[in-house]
């Protein structure tokens, strides 16, 4: 088993140790000043908690959710419930449940349990949630945040209603904050470096690739929304625990924005920018707020009371922030990631590990096989009764025109279009219908015409990702990716970002990716597009290691015909939606109707010649 | 009227065309052919401002068209036919034309419609509606209707029947008879170097040969940017 | 009998209202692909307008909430918006979140925090006869004011060069604009239009309510997108179908709920559209394949 880890463990050290130290010096400083002050400080890691959580679904996801601030609404009123004295609760919610009602718990206790619900609860709305569109999760987190509101503020028997709670007692003290705050940096850490993070990651990333390599998006998307409903309850609870009052706008839309804007001044990608945002806006926001009050700007002009100006100030920041530095101030890398650090600790080359991409025996092998396939959208037959067969070990490419069916075949072999008429077999079992992300994780490969790098992870990660899309684990995913990137020279680059590959290199990546999710059919479209005579010539040699060594079957969509005749036994021309002849590459190639297809009748005599 | 000197555009660290060299006089009938992912989308799109080039100079009629939006060029007289038609398919036809005649008076319209007699028999139905060959039609029409100094037509045939190629052909065999300045790509390169005076082959981002309609016809260049090495 | 058709009105009057909002916030997607989460302040400044000019002749006032309204959604689109028009779709929403923090925040620094009352005519408050039952004038009004923004809308989309620019716009952004069509001036007129719509319902709310709050912009807004989505993004007809239907719905809930859910109408409310989303993601109306259609 290959000990390495996606990043030299110095650079995973950092990324942690960074985080957990500002924490540490945030309470240092807190603890420094005056009890005022200490309890403001303790306010922001509390914050800091539920910028967290925030940071866990809407970094790793790329959507946003609005709603987040429901589950710290639900923690701290859970929180608060359960440890206001009884006589206290049976005042002011009179029908809470005894049990509750009677509940002196202690802040510990409570605080766990608080965290239970708010996951319970976020598992519960997510369901569907997360089976809304990217564009509507957004919206339905907004509802559910005003749902939310309406009901704590209209509930008054067991919820103290509009007025809120009170009594509650305040139990958090600078210390158990930055101790909860610095659970909350490992967890989060913990989960973007785990494959689930990863594989929410490469959705993020691109879409359309990520299902391409079995990633299921609802699942992945509904972990993190746990984890982050779990942690904002914490937070929430603590947050209750420190200023023993809470009403219904405490979690609603002014920390919503607050928190938001942390998070994206910060950098919304890495956990080092959720605490260096959320550092840095409250205390802009502190400095505001005073001035708010009434202040002189460095001796030179005093400002009159003005409420409202740290708001207003803190919008102006999201603004630009937005227009000027979308990526944040940490420009979405983690400590560890910075261009200095990352330089000074080489990626020793991996041993090739045995445990190579097998697959567990008894998946659905065999040819793949497609009947009478034909599609047409907006008026335009695109497929026209199309027949093509992948024997095992086999390599077909697939040639033909522009606009002659090629892509859209592959489309509906590999699950991303369902054709009008027809099926896909694979072995013995009919696919027609199946998802991408089913395909993949039985065996089906491929590749795209633009080559769709997962830009924001590095290379061994945007592999590493493929295996973990299928369902390997992280440790033996690690492995794969080594011995792919070690087949496809690309070692050297493990550690750089895959978005900042040369073009050639992130075609390969493409092809790297597709193979560490041990495909028994891989479908690569156009692989050498863009790529010069040596690099194609590499390729050609690496193709035909994969068949050799992997067992598997290629499909070759390719306008290239160099490399179509170097690597293919078998060639299929499509023209026109229909199949145009099916050979070995030197009859095809001198076939007249071929020629005639790509470049008109006057050049068929020159075939011959 | 139109010059390119050195144009390199790239997206997405992909370098599509290295340093493309052409010229279009007026009247004159230029084709571009080559492969797929020759580059010759992505050299139409950098004329017509969908794309940003990297670096290289784009001029017309002693213009420099570095950095304008599409609509400014687009109103300096480029008339593009884009690949795939793009017709707006839930206006009707004669929405579709009104669009592009912006207050060229409808006199414009009825002559278009005149030479077009099947656009004005569907004039008030979807554009959607419309055949593939009714399509294009449409789209080159819309092209027209702009009173353009230089058309250019992506891939006009493609999609569509040979007889249907041959009524759209004819159509543009009209306009070359007028001295439309036209720019003309294709992936079927036999028809389109008969059919322009001059020619380009575009393959792997860079003009792999050029020259008149007699001198391409027997070159192996041709064949060999096409079919691979065994030719 | 008189009580159904009585409910059947306070249902379309108020469906009417969230039509009109939802046609503004589809406008806006129609055009830039944006969900504008500063609608809602589109809504709530020109209200404001109405507070401000409080001793002015009450159609003048009017004139002035109008103004506002489209100034104010102009001036975002080009300072905020712009900028950020070719950036990924979270970060426009998130741009818009700023727009509507800084203005809900402006109005509450400047004017107050709480909320005000503003007079209105009192015929605004009065019932007329209409056959056998007595209907709000009120409600007569959103009505009319629904049809006619309908109208007027039908005509601008269908009768005028702009709406045929915006229609084109809307269906390829990228071929309109290779026709010559002039990007910035379309979305102009798409957020000047917004604006409009937006200074009408807050006109609207403004003679409901008799106040105004810096957050009376939070629900509607929410209302817009949820209208939107559940009509299925980027049409009108899904738009207006969206905002009757929610609209129906909270009015005859209000009316039916038995007392002690009437509380959570609200909450309600906003939470069955999300199972529609659930069963059709793209909405009721909306295209599988998510292409925009005015």
């Amino acid at each position: 088993m290959n000990g390495r880890g996606l990043r030299s463990p110095a650079s995973a050290a950092v990324s942690l140790i960074v985080p957990l130290v500002l924490v540490a010096l945030t309470a240092a400083v807190g603890a420094s000043g005056t009890p005022a002050f200490e309890e403001t400080v303790t306010l922001i890691l509390c914050n800091l908690i539920v910028v967290l959580g925030l940071q866990v679904f809407i970094g790793n996801s790329g959507v946003y959710s609005f709603g987040q601030l429901g589950f710290a609404a639900s923690g701290a009123y859970v929180a608060a419930l359960l440890t206001i004295p009884a006589a206290f609760t049976a005042l002011q919610t009179p029908e809470l449940p005894k049990l509750i009602s009677d509940a002196e718990l202690t802040p510990l206790l409570s605080t766990l349990i608080a965290g239970a619900a708010s996951g319970l609860l976020a598992l519960v709305v997510g369901w569907p949630l997360m089976r809304t569109s990217t564009l509507a999760i957004p919206i339905s987190t907004f509802a559910f945040l005003i749902v939310a509101y309406n009901v704590l503020a209209n509930w008054d028997e067991v919820t103290g209603g509009s007025s809120g709670l009170v009594s509650i007692p305040r139990t958090t003290d600078l210390t158990s904050a930055a101790l909860w705050a610095s659970v909350a940096v490992v967890v989060a850490l913990a989960f973007k470096r785990s494959a689930s993070g990863y594989r929410l990651q490469a959705t993020r990333e691109d879409e359309v690739a990520a299902r391409s390599i079995g990633i299921g998006l609802m699942r992945e998307r509904l972990i993190a929304f746990t984890i982050s409903g779990v942690l904002c309850g914490i937070g929430g609870a603590l947050a209750v625990h420190q200023s023993g009052v809470l009403s219904p706008t405490t979690f609603y839309f002014a920390a919503s924005v607050t928190t938001l804007t942390m998070l994206v001044v910060g950098g919304a990608r890495s956990v080092l920018g959720a605490v260096v945002g959320t550092l840095a806006v409250a205390t802009v926001n502190e400095l505001l707020r005073n001035f708010e009050e009434g202040a002189s700007v460095l001796g030179l002009f005093s400002i009159g009371e003005t409420p409202g100006l740290a708001a207003i100030g803190l919008g102006l920041i999201l603004l630009v922030a937005m227009v000027a530095l979308p990526e944040g101030l940490s420009r979405g890398r983690e400590a560890g990631e910075i261009e200095s650090v990352r330089r000074r600790l080489p990626a020793r080359p991996a041993s090739p590990s045995p445990a190579a991409a097998t697959r567990p025996a008894g998946e659905a092998s065999g040819r793949l096989r497609a009947e009478a396939i034909s599609l047409a959208f907006s008026g335009l037959h695109v497929l026209r009764g199309v027949d093509l067969e992948l024997p095992p070990g086999e390599a077909l490419g697939l040639i033909g025109p522009n606009g002659a069916g090629k892509t859209t075949l592959v489309n509906v072999l590999s699950g991303f279009q369902a054709p009008d008429a027809g099926r896909v077999v694979l072995g013995d079992v009919e696919v027609t219908r199946w998802s991408p992300s089913r395909l993949a994780r039985a065996g089906l490969g491929r590749t795209f015409q633009a080559a769709l790098p997962f830009a924001g992870l590095s290379v061994i990660e945007s592999v590493a990702v493929g295996a973990m899309g299928v369902g390997i684990g992280r440790r033996r995913a690690v492995g794969i990716a080594a011995n792919v990137l070690d087949r496809l020279g690309l070692s050297e680059q493990a550690q750089r970002p895959a978005g900042l590959q040369p073009p050639g290199n992130q075609r390969l990546l493409g092809i790297a990716r597709a193979l560490a999710t041990a495909p028994r059919h891989l479908l690569l479209d156009e692989p050498a597009a863009g790529l010069n005579d040596e690099e194609r010539r590499e390729l050609a040699a690496i193709l035909r290691g994969v068949i050799h060594d992997f067992g598997c079957a290629i499909l070759l969509i390719e306008h290239d015909m160099n490399l179509v005749m170097d690597l293919c036994s078998r060639v299929q021309v499509l023209d026109d939606g229909r199949t145009v002849v099916v050979g070995n590459p030197e009859e095809v190639q001198a076939h007249p109707a071929v020629v005639e297809a790509y470049l008109g009748t006057s050049y068929l005599e020159d075939a011959h010649a | 009227m139109l010059e390119l000197r050195g144009l390199t555009v790239g997206y997405g660290g992909v370098e599509v065309l290295h340093g493309v060299e052409m010229s279009v006089e007026e009247g004159a009938v230029v084709g571009i052919v080559g492969p797929n992912g020759a580059g010759k989308s992505s050299l139409l799109r950098a004329i017509c401002g969908l794309t940003r080039s990297s670096a290289g100079e784009i001029s017309f009629e002693g213009r420099s068209l570095r950095g304008l939006a599409p609509e400014e060029i687009a109103r300096l007289g480029i008339a593009l036919v884009p690949e795939g038609r793009q017709i707006f398919g839930t206006l009707t036809v004669a929405e579709n034309l009104r669009l592009a005649a912006q207050g060229n008076g409808s006199g414009a319209m009825d002559q278009i419609l005149e030479r077009l007699p099947v656009l004005r028999e569907r004039a008030e139905q979807r554009a959607d509606r419309l055949s593939g060959g009714e399509q294009q039609q449409l789209a080159v029409a819309r092209a027209l209707l702009r009173k353009p100094r230089l058309l250019i037509l992506d891939e006009p045939s493609l999609g569509l029947a040979p007889k249907t190629i041959d009524v759209v052909y004819g159509l543009l065999e009209e306009l070359r008879e007028e001295g439309v300045t036209m720019l003309l790509v294709e992936q079927n390169a036999a028809r389109t170097i008969d059919f322009c005076r001059r020619s380009l082959v575009l393959a792997g981002g860079r003009v792999r040969a050029s020259g008149r309609r007699e001198e391409l016809q027997r070159n192996p260049e041709v064949l060999r940017a096409y079919m691979g090495r065994q030719l | 009998m008189t009580e159904l058709a009585q409910s059947l009105i306070d249902a379309l009057a108020l469906g009417g209202l969230y039509a009109l909002i939802a046609i503004g916030v589809t406008l806006i997607y129609t055009v830039m692909g944006m969900m504008n989460f500063a609608q809602g302040e589109f809504i709530m400044l020109p209200a404001y307008a109405l507070y401000v000019l409080a001793g002015v002749p009450f159609a003048v006032a009017v004139g002035g909430a109008l103004a506002t309204g489209i100034a104010i959604a102009v001036l975002a689109e080009r300072v905020a918006f712009r900028p950020v028009r070719n950036a990924d779709l979270s970060a426009q929403l998130v741009t818009s979140l700023a727009v509507a923090t800084i203005l809900q925040s402006l109005v509450s620094a400047t004017v107050d925090g709480r909320a005000q009352s503003v007079a209105t005519p009192a015929l605004v408050s009065e019932s007329s006869q209409v056959g056998s039952l007595s209907v709000p004038n009120l409600e007569i009004l959103t009505l009319a004011l629904t049809a006619i923004v309908l109208g007027g809308l039908g005509w601008l989309l269908y009768r005028t060069r702009i709406g045929l620019e915006m229609r084109a716009a809307a269906e390829n952004f990228e071929m309109a604009r290779l026709l010559g069509v002039r990007a910035n001036r379309v979305i102009a007129v798409a957020f000047a239009i917004s604006g409009a719509l937006a200074a009408t319902v807050g006109v609207l709310i403004v003679m409901q309510t008799g106040q105004v709050s810096p957050t009376m912009g939070l629900t509607p807004v929410l209302v817009g997108f949820i209208a939107v989505v559940i009509g299925g993004f980027g049409r009108i007809s899904g738009a207006v179908i969206g905002g009757l239907a929610l609209g129906a719905l909270s009015s005859l809930l209000g009316t039916y709920l038995p007392d002690g859910l009437v509380p959570f109408r609200d909450a309600i409310v906003f939470s069955l559209p999300v199972a529609i989303l659930i069963v059709r993601p793209q909405g009721l109306l909306g295209a599988a394949s998510g292409e925009a259609r005015i």
